[in-house]
Parts: C-alpha cells; sequence; structure tokens
C-alpha cells in the first residue's frame, strides 16, 4: 500500500482511511457520525506532531504542494474537525436542539446563492 | 447524550461602558410586542414598503470577474428568480430569469458563462445587456417591431460597493446605492475587501420570523453563556460585551470586545504562532475600515445594512449573512467567510480554524431562534423584554415599525 502521507508521518497512516476528505462538508460529516472517543483519539494522535505538521508544509509553496503534502494538510483539516468535540463541546455535534442536517455547508467554492 | 454542562459563574462586568459614538434615535424603552414578528399582515407589509424598496444584497463581484459571467438567485420572498451577469462592457446588471415570450427561464444553471442568454422553449435569444435580439421565425410575430421594446429582459436595479452586489426590484430605484449605505459605509470604507478570499459557505432554514433571526446575531449578551461550550472561557468575565454602537438612520454597527485573557485552545494556540490573523486572536496589524469608534480590546464589528444584510469585519477577515423571509415565521439565512489570504499552509490551517470556530460557534446561535417564536406564536409570552446592551435589537424593531407607519 502506499503512503498517502509523508514519510515522516507514516504513524498517522491508518487515520487516512476515516479521516482524510476532500471537503469541508465530507469531513464535518466524518466528524458527527463519529463517536466523541473516535474524535478524541484521533485528535490525541495528531496534537504531538501538529506543531511539526506545520513546519514542514511551510517549507513548500502552498499553491502547489506535493501530493503527500497535500494529504497532510486535508488530514489536519480533519484535525481541526476533531478539535471541537475534543476541546469545546465534549459530543460530536454541537448541540442536541438543531440538527446537522438542517445547517449546509456547501463546497469549497466562491459563495453560491443560498 | 451526557455532557458536562458548564455552568460556571457567569461574570457580567459592571464596569463595562457601552459608547454611544452617534445620535441615538428616541425609540423608547418599553417591551417589544409580539405582533411584529408573529403576524401575517405585519409581514405582507415589510414585503411591501420595505424588501420591494430597498437596496438588496445578493453577491460579490469576485463570482462573476469576467464578461459573460453569471450566477443566479432565488428570492424567497417574492418566489422570484433573478440572473446577475457581467456584460460585455463589463457592467453588472440584474434581471429576472424570465424568457418575455411565454415565462420560461432562461437560464438553469446557478453559475456559468454565456455569451447570449438563449432560451431552451423556442430559441429566443437576448443580449447580455438584456435587449432582444433574435427571434426564430419572427415572421410569425407581424408586430413584433412595435412590441420588441417591451419585450427586453426585465431589470432589476443594481449596483456594487466595494465589490459587494445589490440589488434593487425597482429597476430605477429613488435613492442610489452609495447613498443609501451611507455613515456605516463611510465607516467601512477602506477594509480590504479585494485582498480576502472566499473560505466558507453555510446555508440555513429556519422557522422563525426574518428578524427575530437577525436579533440573534447583532447583541453580544447572549455571547458569553451560549458560546460558552464553543468559545472556552467565553464564560468567565464579560466575553464578547458591545463597547461602542452606531445608527446611521435605518443601518447600526455594535463593536464587540475580546476579553484580554481568553485562551486559544491547545490546538488554535498551535497554530495561531504562525499566523497574524486568527478568529479570536486580536489582530496584529492595523488596517482602515474596522473599529471606528476606537475602542479598546476590540475583537470584531457587528455591521447591519438595512434590511437583512450583515457584513462583520475582524482583523483580517469578515463574513456576512443575509436574511431572506419566506413568510412571517420561515427564513433562510445564508453565511459567507472570507480570510485575507493566505501565504503559507499554516495560515492555511488558521484559517480553517476560523472558519470551523466560527461556523460552530455561529450553529450555537442556530439553537434558540424556533424555541423563541413558538414561545411568541403560541401565546405563552405577548413581548419581549428587552435590555439596554441588547439596543440593536430594539433599532431593528423600531426602524421596521416606523416605516410600516408610513404609506
Amino acid at each position: 500500500m502506499s503512503n498517502l502521507l509523508p514519510q515522516a508521518f507514516s504513524a498517522l497512516e491508518p487515520y487516512c482511511d476515516k479521516w482524510l476528505a476532500e471537503t469541508e462538508k465530507a469531513r464535518n460529516q466524518i466528524r458527527t457520525s463519529s463517536t466523541l472517543e473516535e474524535n478524541v483519539e484521533f485528535y490525541d494522535a495528531v496534537m504531538p506532531r501538529f506543531e511539526e505538521m506545520l513546519k514542514h508544509l511551510d517549507e513548500f509553496p502552498v499553491s502547489d504542494l506535493p501530493t503527500e503534502e497535500d494529504n497532510l494538510l486535508k488530514l489536519i483539516y480533519g484535525f481541526v474537525e476533531a478539535s471541537c468535540p475534543a476541546e469545546r463541546f465534549h459530543s460530536p455535534v454541537v448541540t442536541d436542539t438543531f440538527p446537522p442536517e438542517r445547517f449546509t455547508i456547501h463546497e469549497d467554492s466562491p459563495a453560491s446563492g443560498w | 447524550m451526557n455532557r458536562p454542562d458548564k455552568t460556571a459563574s457567569y461574570a457580567f462586568s459592571p464596569q463595562h461602558d457601552m459608547k454611544f459614538a452617534t445620535d441615538v434615535p428616541e425609540m423608547g424603552n418599553g417591551p417589544i410586542p409580539h405582533e411584529s414578528i408573529t403576524s401575517e399582515a405585519y409581514f405582507e407589509q415589510e414585503r411591501e414598503k420595505i424588501f420591494k424598496r430597498t437596496w438588496l444584497q445578493v453577491g460579490r463581484v469576485e463570482e462573476i470577474p469576467e464578461s459573460g459571467d453569471y450566477f443566479t438567485r432565488e428570492l424567497p420572498t417574492f418566489d422570484q428568480n433573478i440572473v446577475v451577469v457581467r456584460g460585455k462592457d463589463e457592467v453588472v446588471r440584474a434581471f429576472h430569469n424570465v424568457c418575455t415570450h411565454r415565462g420560461m427561464a432562461l437560464v438553469t444553471k446557478s453559475c456559468a458563462s454565456t455569451r447570449t442568454f438563449t432560451c431552451e422553449f423556442h430559441g429566443w435569444s437576448f443580449g447580455l445587456d438584456g435587449q432582444l435580439q433574435h427571434v426564430p421565425a419572427k415572421e410569425s410575430f407581424p408586430n413584433l417591431e412595435k412590441d420588441k421594446p417591451g419585450l427586453n429582459m426585465r431589470s432589476l436595479g443594481c449596483d456594487t460597493w466595494n465589490g459587494f452586489i445589490f440589488i434593487h426590484m425597482n429597476p430605477e430605484p429613488e435613492q442610489p446605492l452609495r447613498e443609501f449605505l451611507g455613515g456605516l459605509a463611510d465607516d467601512m470604507d477602506g477594509f480590504p475587501f479585494d485582498k480576502c478570499q472566499h473560505i466558507a459557505h453555510y446555508t440555513s432554514r429556519v422557522k422563525a420570523n426574518w428578524k427575530l433571526c437577525i436579533d440573534a446575531f447583532q447583541e453580544a449578551y447572549h455571547a458569553a453563556y451560549l458560546h460558552r461550550h464553543a468559545i472556552p472561557g467565553a464564560e468567565n468575565g464579560g466575553f464578547a460585551l458591545p463597547t461602542s454602537v452606531r445608527f446611521y438612520e435605518g443601518h447600526r454597527s455594535v463593536s464587540v470586545w475580546l476579553i484580554d485573557n481568553l485562551q486559544p485552545t491547545p490546538a488554535e494556540t498551535i497554530a495561531y504562532a504562525h499566523s497574524a490573523h486568527g478568529f479570536t486572536k486580536v489582530s496584529e496589524t492595523k488596517m482602515e475600515g474596522i473599529n471606528p469608534s476606537d475602542d479598546e480590546g476590540w475583537w470584531f464589528d457587528v455591521n447591519v445594512f438595512f434590511p437583512n444584510f450583515f457584513c462583520d469585519l475582524g482583523g483580517g477577515w469578515y463574513f456576512t449573512y443575509n436574511f431572506w423571509p419566506v413568510s412571517h415565521n420561515d427564513t433562510i439565512w445564508n453565511m459567507n467567510i472570507y480570510q485575507m489570504e493566505a501565504a503559507t499552509a499554516s495560515e492555511k490551517v488558521v484559517q480553517e480554524f476560523t472558519r470551523i470556530a466560527l461556523r460552530d460557534t455561529v450553529y450555537e446561535d442556530m439553537s434558540t431562534m424556533e424555541f423563541s417564536q413558538k414561545a411568541f406564536e403560541s401565546g405563552v409570552l405577548s413581548e419581549q423584554y428587552i435590555g439596554d446592551t441588547e439596543i440593536a435589537v430594539r433599532h431593528q424593531y423600531w426602524v421596521v415599525d416606523e416605516i410600516l407607519k408610513k404609506p
């Protein structure tokens, strides 16, 4: 199986299957449909390496990242999602009073109306 | 589900003083009667006297950078669909998305590029300036030449300010856009809108009156308590209180304050070290268009253009809301977030924290509106009890009331 991530972060390959996704909508869906424990486990795996990841990525031009670095950036975006249950809400969802299906996250593209 | 509920003591700073940086209209100080959010007749008047007569923001120029680019928008308040297009002359125009022959929609994509608007039904074709250009088998319309001027695409008023595209239901509005935007636009001019990139887009449909939805975002009184989960530490000591308020006819602006001992989360702390800008980070750079009253500990400005457009400015980021009423108790909410261009990958990560943290914070705001609407519609409560720091809420109801009193 070929590596999705840069070699230095190969220890995090097992998390790619679940947490590496292309869009904000997809990443949010993964977070809200996982348990709190799953979110926290991923958060705990990334946190000690987070600073190092940022330093690694900053060595490349942001508009032209190689594939492995681009994957690492997307995995970090998944980590940002997982940090919300872990650090803020202590729950995969924001609130019980307004379900995620009613809050629409659009594709990462210029504003396309309502 | 079970989670530890944060009920730490909610300290509202007694030393806090809210500056009035402009004149304040005489708005009274009593409770707000429920009819303005529960009455269908009241809403019909709002539709006629406000939404049909006022400039309404629908998009930004970056969505249509080249001649021929267009986007469509549904206007749920009128059950109409419009197309906004950049013409061959670079001018941005807005038309009803309707073929003047027999009513078919001229475009059915939400955004694309075209040289003409050609109707799928019979092939009638209009220029990007709305002029009827070509009618197949035109000899079958013996009066066509005489009738042509009346068969151009129906236009709307359309103009831009700092890249924001506004439309007006009157093709020739009485008041020019810039004059309408007035003193609030004066305060905001100079903000680097054109240096920001679009980073997020959300919508939601809420079963509540459009003004009640707007209220959730124009008072900061709720922030310390409602947002104690999204922004850990908010509940300690008067987070995000309003520090100054400005009124410009129907528009209003509230500056909010970030307590200086608010700690970013552990993950944010690592990321923020790599960027000048961030959601809960006091901006390190000076820029125009923000903090017009020169408040200390300034966080961001809540800028509300009457009737339904927010353009909130922070240090290096801004976000907008639109509130489109469908009926008296049904509203479509639209949010877009923009931030200064990311020069590095770690700046992109900070952008991600901005959008996710801000998104989840406004998500918390969604959680109260429908409960409130129900309390008034069911008759349990007959009025809203408004505090001094909720003055923007009072202003909105007052402005609408004053307009509806006139013919």
